[in-house]
């Protein structure tokens, strides 16, 4: 519901839920609140002056909410009939339903009383909430792989991991020391210094396939680096020009052209440009489509393609 | 507007703190911010009542005797108004917690982020875990997933625009019983209305709004569909041959029902549920697979080399 709501209601709505949560966070700073609100210290500030202004019928002194600042400090006293926080809705129980499901995968299975915990509150909110049994979610990562990774991780050891590089299509087996996940373009990486390289690797942690404990501890390794410095890529991104001879699904989400989606460009030829780090990939990618996409530049590429076609069909003659 | 506001979060006070119904009057002579001729407070209050209905604070209506029936009032219902998770211990608490920081930056984020904050007004402290909390990395548009779930607890109709195969964009009308999500996607199972038979659709590739109508009362979800089965498994008895060198093709190997040791090759049996997927996979892989059967599947390999082969000369 609260996503379309008008500004004077996100506010009134904003209101209404900071008195409960100043009544529990008695003396928090301006600037938390502003943060745990997700908006502007001035915008809190006005918030509050007009809460100052609310309260109980009479409005005399004794019936008007007190809140106090001093020096960038709140506390709120008489409070009472506000001071409970407001029921959730069916989003916020649908996130919370959704979220225990997915932490009880990212807990280990040893873990018999959290899970049992958790169990117990899924069957708790389910009615309450109404979320349907048939709503489900997983993790799009191996949770056999996760979680002792990031234990690994806060505990400064050493794991030997079996990796899949997807562009040469070869499993590597390589000792690291994993020193964080970073979240980028909907995907996880592991940010790690590789012993076998001795440099430092970048991971999709969904290609980890199998991940092993070593009992080594991690000494300093230097852990700035860019993102791009990994085994399967180069480090610059090089640009490509293809035609497309037919517009497909299969295209759109292969290439990552999803400003097509809804624009019906049914049967048009297009010519598009693109760019990618890894060179394989792309003459693979080509390859993939079947003949519905012709690589126009460069040229290298474009020859290594008929290369690699002529050499495939000779197996198949 | 923040004369409105104040009224706004006034009048909910007082709904709130009253023991009896408040009839209109007295809601006019006591909540400040109510002015102007009677029409304009009447209009007002109407208003009003909408704008906090839409906020989710629902107000009921009622009279203080209905012997004498007196003039209706208003109040609002604490235990409606309140969040009433019964008794939580702090451990309870943070495991809610951790809950809602899962869909950090993912499909329900706003949705986490307002019931984060309603946990700490609660005022349980938390215990502290030592458990991980990774993110979930389920984006698409966490609305979609609202509406949809809805519309399963209540068998309502969904409708929407759907992505096909050649990017034409087609109108369904379905009745969703299961979500799930699948290796970072998400998934509805539904019965499709124009012929009752059970479609999936990926959430990714419908556009524009997801419309939900009218409750379907006489709706059965059917009883015998395994949605990770659907999802995950390829159903079918017809098999392709796939010769993959050792130590490559992990993508395939992932397929396979079969795997034969032929010294430096394998010999893999995989399900045939899509030829034009299989060709796909067979060419992305280049010399590390060679295709045996089915042998239209190699003639389809062989012409797309050829046609390949003559738009790259």
């Amino acid at each position: 519901m609260s996503k379309d709501l008008s500004a004077p209601l996100l506010r009134t709505a904003r209101l209404l839920d900071l008195v409960p949560y100043l009544n529990s966070n008695q003396g928090i700073s301006v600037q938390d609140l502003a943060k745990d609100f997700g908006v502007s210290t001035a915008q809190i500030n006005s918030d509050l002056t007009t809460l100052w202004m609310c309260g109980l019928p009479g409005y005399t002194p004794l019936e008007l909410m007190d809140l106090e600042f001093e020096s960038g400090y709140v506390t709120i006293r008489n409070a009472l009939t506000l001071s409970k926080p407001r029921n959730i809705s069916f989003d916020e129980g649908l996130a919370l339903m959704l979220g225990l499901e997915l932490l009880q995968q990212q807990i280990p299975l040893e873990r018999k009383d959290l899970q049992t915990k958790i169990e117990l509150l899924k069957d708790r909110f389910a009615n309450q909430i109404g979320v349907p049994r048939a709503v489900t979610v997983s993790l799009a990562i191996n949770p056999a792989i996760i979680s002792p990774l990031i234990e690994a991780i806060n505990a400064s050891k050493d794991v030997e991991i079996r990796y899949h590089s997807l562009y040469s299509d070869e499993i590597s087996v390589r000792k690291i020391a994993p020193l964080a996940i970073i979240e980028e373009d909907e995907n996880s990486y592991l940010r790690a210094y590789c012993r076998n390289a001795k440099a430092l690797r970048v991971f999709r942690v969904d290609r980890i396939l199998s991940l092993s404990e070593l009992d080594v501890e991690l000494n300093g390794a230097d852990t700035s680096m860019d993102l791009i410095d990994t085994d399967d890529i180069e480090s610059e991104k090089i640009p490509y020009t293809i035609k497309i001879k037919q517009p497909t699904r299969d295209l759109v989400e292969r290439f990552n052209l999803d400003h097509l989606f809804g624009e019906n460009p049914k049967s048009q030829e297009l010519t598009v440009e693109l760019s990618s780090f890894s060179r394989e990939w792309i003459q693979r990618a080509v390859l993939a489509t079947g003949s519905d996409v012709e690589l126009l530049s460069p040229p290298e590429l474009r020859k290594e393609i008929a290369n690699r076609a002529q050499l495939l069909l000779d197996r198949y003659a | 507007m923040s004369r409105k506001i104040e009224r706004l979060v006034n009048l909910t006070i007082a709904l709130l703190a009253t023991k009896r119904f408040l009839t209109k009057s007295e809601i006019f002579r006591t909540v400040e911010g109510y002015e102007g001729t009677p029409e304009t407070k009447e209009r007002m209050f109407e208003r009003d009542k909408d704008d906090l209905r839409t906020l989710g604070i629902e107000i009921s209506l009622g009279s203080f005797d209905p012997v004498f029936q007196d003039e209706a009032g208003y109040r609002i219902n604490s235990d409606t108004y309140q969040l009433n998770l019964g008794l939580l211990s702090p451990l309870d608490l943070s495991l809610l917690s951790l809950a809602a920081q899962c869909w950090q930056g993912a499909a329900l984020d706003q949705a986490a982020h307002r019931v984060l904050r309603k946990l700490r007004s609660i005022g349980i402290p938390a215990n502290e875990l030592d458990i991980p909390a990774i993110h979930s990395k389920l984006s698409t548009s966490g609305r979609d997933i609202e509406i949809i779930s809805s519309a399963i607890s209540e068998s309502s109709l969904l409708s929407f625009d759907y992505i096909s195969k050649d990017l034409g964009s087609h109108n369904r009308t379905v009745i969703p019983f299961a979500l799930a999500t699948h290796l970072g996607f998400w998934y509805v199972a539904s019965v499709d209305q124009k012929n009752q038979e059970v479609r999936i659709f990926r959430l990714d590739r419908m556009i524009g709004h997801v419309e939900k109508s009218s409750p379907q009362k006489d709706f059965e979800a059917p009883k015998d569909f395994d949605f990770y089965q659907s999802l995950s498994k390829s159903q079918s008895n017809k098999m392709a041959v796939f010769d993959v060198q050792k130590g490559k093709g992990h993508l395939i190997r992932n397929l396979a029902a079969s795997s034969k040791d032929l010294g430096e090759w394998d010999r893999l049996e995989i399900p045939i549920v899509s030829m034009d997927n299989l060709r796909s996979l067979a060419l992305w892989h280049g010399d590390d697979v060679l295709v045996r059967a089915p042998e239209e599947l190699v003639e389809m390999i062989k012409t797309s080399l050829q046609e390949i082969l003559a738009d790259h000369e």
